[in-house]
């Protein structure tokens, strides 16, 4: 067992890797549409979804997934479920992979091969995924430590600069009387999904209680609204429909006079390949524990095809991906996450019940 | 990670020159439609011997990227923009259409969104060319002036790229640029040039450059040359900050401005500064101030620019998004503007 303050950790991971999975740029597709309000109603979703989640988890104390459905549910019923996660966590991962590959490509050479860094990262990921569960969270906690003082110079920077125009910012706002849409809801609440962590980290994080879910909450509203609205007060309103790599830009936008280097992205750039990278093992590693869970087995042969058919199709899907249909495929993802999302609350719904009628 | 770490990925920094500046000019060649000029320095690297030496590229070219990848083969060096500082317009590209300009240096991840921009006189070629005795860096003379810690002269309003992007892009705010004029051998900046969407439509004076720098970012040390009936007095604008209201029933901006300042000069020797006196003097200059900010304001709103965002601020106001343009730009037309300056003389300097 190890403190909640991981809990926190996952969530505020999964809240921040959004600038690398093209969630600014789902968002501000509909910044005249439905997206303001998209940004309210799914931060009022998510927090009841956590909400719900965690009342449920806490009759099941450390127990992961499978053990929880065990009982309630048909064996090959639970089998698929956990294949169905399996799979959606190892494309996660495998999308944000390829996004940070173009990233870092971009701002970094763009004269190098996409495909060298792609190896490097890929190298690094599948090791680091296979590591144990503890060691994972450990490494989570450096990584979010680091990212904590940029994140914080970056607000501070920002609620400072005299160069951000707030009209942009309340003009953003305007457009809050538009219905919600679809995507700009599946995408928003992507920024809370870190609470589904939990599933696979139940035994070694201690319970989490409704005062947890409380800070949780706010930091995800905070971590959305600031991601949402800084960058239009930069860009403006129009602008910012124009923009590739929202934040990144948004960042070159800040004009850091008294700093040791004038031009922050380049330091920026290294935290988000840190988190990101972060995300993406942790994805894997998610994958992988779904895998023992359905096979009952810790590492084995299974493990080692599986890891191998990773790496295969990661190949091929990064050689058949360009930057305009891997926007397409981000929102398809997230999509389907959300409705994942509810699925995984019916079923924690119903074990609960037939648990507390047996 | 540590492989990405040096930064300087495939090619070492002796084998690299940096650019510190970009000039677009209209080509006088025929056939060819712009002239791209880089500075480049020639610093070696060590941090005692910096120099301010630097060469001049210059390529023509139908677009600036053809320009700019031309351009190596003018050098053995690697073409580094990513310490670029300064864009240059030269005027006669600036009278026709900048859009692309802004869309271009955009569109490229090595260029720093904070580069100045500005339009040069008569030409981005000859600007760049002229070669600064105070400077320590090479093209560090021009990002001293407009940066904000450098100098503070209330003529000079700079404008990042990326505020100039979303001018461009977006409604209701237009682009303002200092022009940088070559005029015998020195460099001048104490215009405004206001821009719509598109191309330069008005050039301010240096008085109405500092009256533009009051209404939008407020001044520092700024000057205002007073002729009372007891005689001609300097005052000395310490600081100046702006407001402004809009009001739709009545068509009406409101723009309150504060001021502080000093007596700086006495051009009439014989009057003695006292209280009553310096209330009068305070009057003037509200006065003053006044007809200046409203003469600013009506030509601006005659050639229906709109650089300080008045329009933005109507569109941040209201729910209903369709028909806004028109009924912005009838509102605009009628818009009557009260000046309301408040002006405070704290001092008279060591004498009375």
């Amino acid at each position: 067992m190890v403190g909640r303050r991981y809990y926190f950790y996952l969530l505020y991971l999964n809240a921040t890797v959004n600038f690398v999975g093209l969630i600014p740029q789902i968002l501000y597709k509909n910044r005249l549409g439905g997206s303001v309000s998209s940004l309210v109603l799914s931060s009022l979703v998510s927090v009841l979804f956590m909400v719900i989640f965690h009342q449920q988890m806490n009759k099941f104390p450390g127990k992961n997934i499978s053990q929880i459905m065990k009982g309630s549910f048909p064996d090959w019923f639970r089998k698929m479920f956990l294949m169905y996660y399996l799979l959606l966590w190892y494309w996660s991962g495998l999308f944000f992979l390829i996004s940070l590959t173009k990233i870092s490509r971009t701002f970094m050479d763009p004269n190098m091969s996409s495909l060298l860094i792609f190896i490097l990262f890929l190298i690094l990921v599948v090791f680091s995924a296979m590591l144990q569960s503890e060691s994972i969270l450990l490494m989570l906690e450096i990584v979010v430590l680091m990212e904590v003082p940029f994140h914080l110079l970056v607000i501070g920077m920002f609620s400072t600069d005299q160069f951000v125009n707030v009209d942009f910012m309340i003009e953003a706002m305007t457009y809050i009387l538009h219905y919600p849409n679809y995507d700009s809801l599946a995408a928003a609440s992507f920024i809370y999904a870190g609470y589904t962590n939990i599933l696979l980290f139940n035994e070694q994080i201690r319970p989490i209680q409704k005062k947890h879910v409380i800070v949780a909450g706010t930091i995800g509203v905070f971590v959305l609204f600031t991601t949402y609205f800084i960058p239009i007060g930069y860009s403006g309103l129009q602008g910012i429909g124009k923009e590739v790599y929202v934040w990144l830009t948004t960042a070159d936008s800040m004009h850091f006079e008294y700093l040791f280097v004038q031009r922050m992205t380049y330091i920026l750039l290294f935290v988000y390949i840190g988190i990101s990278l972060m995300f993406i093992i942790l994805s894997w590693h998610s994958s992988l524990q779904f895998l023992n869970m359905m096979i009952f087995k810790n590492g084995g042969t299974a493990k080692w095809v599986a890891i191998s058919f990773f790496v295969v199709v990661a190949f091929f899907v990064h050689q058949s991906t360009d930057e305009i249909n891997l926007l397409r495929f981000f929102i398809w993802l997230l999509n389907i996450r959300f409705v994942s999302d509810i699925l995984l609350l019916i079923i924690l719904l119903r074990s609960a019940k037939s648990r507390s009628v047996a | 990670m540590i492989i990405f770490l040096p930064g300087c990925t495939s090619k070492d920094i002796d084998k690299r020159a940096f650019v510190t500046a970009i000039g677009i000019d209209k080509s006088e060649t025929t056939g060819k439609k712009f002239k791209v000029i880089t500075k480049i320095s020639l610093s070696k690297g060590d941090p005692k011997s910096v120099g301010a030496d630097f060469t001049l590229l210059t390529f023509e070219a139908d677009s600036i990227s053809e320009a700019m990848r031309r351009m190596k083969s003018l050098t053995d060096k690697e073409l580094v923009y990513g310490n670029t500082k300064a864009i240059l317009i030269g005027e006669k590209v600036a009278k026709g259409d900048i859009r692309f300009l802004l869309d271009f240096f955009m569109r490229r991840e090595d260029i720093q969104k904070t580069a100045y921009l500005g339009v040069a006189k008569p030409s981005a070629h000859e600007v760049l060319q002229y070669k600064p005795q105070v400077e320590k860096v090479a093209g560090s003379y021009l990002f001293s002036v407009f940066d904000y810690t450098g100098s503070e002269s209330p003529y000079v309003s700079s404008l990042f790229l990326f505020d100039g992007y979303r001018r461009e892009t977006d409604a209701g705010i237009d682009m303002a640029m200092p022009v940088i004029e070559f005029d015998k051998g020195k460099l001048k900046i104490d215009k405004i040039a206001l821009f719509n969407k598109k191309n330069i439509q008005m050039v301010l004076n240096p008085e109405e450059s500092q009256i533009y720098r009051l209404l939008t970012n407020g001044i520092q040390n700024g000057h205002i040359h007073l002729k009372t009936n007891a005689g001609t007095y300097a005052v000395k604008i310490e600081k100046g900050k702006t407001d402004y209201k809009l009001n739709e029933s009545k068509a009406t901006n409101l723009i309150q401005i504060r001021l502080n300042g000093s007596v700086e000069e006495n051009m009439e020797s014989s009057g003695d500064l006292n209280n009553t006196f310096i209330k009068d003097l305070e009057k003037q200059t509200e006065k003053k101030i006044q007809e200046e900010v409203r003469h600013l304001l009506v030509s601006i709103q005659k050639k229906k620019l709109d650089p300080i965002g008045f329009g933005l601020r109507f569109r941040s106001r209201h729910f209903n998004h369709e028909k806004m343009d028109q009924q912005w730009n009838g509102l605009y037309a009628r818009l009557e503007f009260q000046v309301v300056p408040e002006c405070k003389i704290k001092g008279t300097g060591l004498i009375r």
